[in-house]
């Protein structure tokens, strides 16, 4: 072996050991009622597939428009907010989906990078790891 | 991504276990390289190895197909490679009994039965190097030098510009070359 390109060179591709796929298919199956698509599923995944990225963008934009114009009415002298007390809506579905989508792009961003960020190569890698990866889970594709 | 592994993505992601085992049983090796490289450690890496197939099983419906699966799997196993304990450190040192010890004789012969003593050597001397690199490079470098994966297949797995991988690359290399000089571990 006299240098790294040979060792590289030299460096063969393994072979899995067959211990690995008893252990994931237990898992997978132990998992699989789970992974049955819900109505919830179906639903996000029809808005998905209908809305365009101008379509989400105006969307996430009239959404901001109407929190404004609710906290200027509810602020505004003469106006009185609803006193009404009503039942907080059951987020439970919609948080066990972020939890499913989102978790490990954060983990992988924050988590990590964040311990090593003083180590990083140089500036470009620090913003790489901490900032882009923010903007690149929603104009992104494929989070894992 | 071709039609076989559209359609296997597509069973699986309506719940076809089955379907995922195919799945499993091509990209098996693909994940274990990288888990076993980064960790130097058969059990780890099997730890490893298991925790990214049940995500991507848990998050299938996350994939949408916009990039291959197999670039969306390397992007699990590099959250996974790095979040991992023994895989996110560098042991910043290296001896002849450290290097001889990183590789387990007895386990890489059960595991790999067609290997030579000689491979068993190679094992020693690479693992022994790579334990010495900051994971980001080394994670970089074994993609690109071990699993042939291109500077922009790189980036998009490890959600970093093509620049910092060249850059992670290069470094690593001078530091493996600096190392390997300084230990004599290549002649």
């Amino acid at each position: 072996m006299r240098n790294l390109e040979e060792l590289f060179k030299n460096t063969p591709r393994l072979e899995a050991p067959d211990t690995l796929q008893r252990r994931v298919m237990e898992e997978i199956r132990a998992h699989e009622k789970e992974r049955k698509p819900g109505w919830f599923d179906t639903v996000a995944d029809l808005l998905r597939s209908s809305l365009t990225h101008p379509a989400r963008a105006g969307f996430a934009l009239a959404t901001v428009a109407v929190a404004v114009a609710v906290s200027i009415a509810v602020n505004t002298p003469g106006i009185r907010a609803p006193r009404q007390i009503v039942q907080a809506p059951d987020m439970s579905q919609i948080n066990d989906y972020m939890d499913e989508t989102l978790d490990d792009t954060y983990a992988g961003a924050w988590g990590v990078n964040g311990a090593s960020s003083m180590e990083s190569d140089d500036i470009s890698d620090f913003v790489a790891t901490h900032v882009e990866s923010v903007f690149w889970i929603d104009g992104g594709s494929d989070n894992a | 991504m071709n039609d076989v592994e559209t359609r296997l993505v597509e069973k699986a992601r309506a719940g076809d276990a089955d379907a995922f085992g195919r799945i499993f049983e091509r990209s098996k090796n693909m994940v274990w390289n990288v888990a076993y490289r980064m960790t130097g450690d058969f059990d780890e890496a099997e730890d490893l190895a298991q925790d990214v197939f049940v995500t991507a099983w848990r998050k299938l419906a996350s994939f949408r197909g916009e990039s291959a699966f197999s670039t969306w799997l390397y992007r699990i196993t590099v959250n996974k490679a790095l979040n991992s304990k023994k895989s996110g450190r560098a042991l910043h040192r290296l001896s002849d009994e450290e290097t001889a010890n990183l590789v387990d004789a007895e386990t890489f012969a059960r595991q790999n039965p067609s290997a030579g003593v000689e491979q068993l050597e190679t094992e020693r001397i690479l693992a022994g190097l790579l334990a010495t690199l900051e994971p980001e490079r080394r994670l970089a470098l074994i993609l690109r030098e071990i699993e042939g994966l291109s500077y922009e297949q790189i980036a998009e797995a490890m959600n970093t510009p093509v620049g910092t991988v060249r850059s992670r690359i290069s470094r690593a290399r001078e530091e493996l070359e600096a190392t390997a000089k300084k230990t004599g571990i290549l002649p």
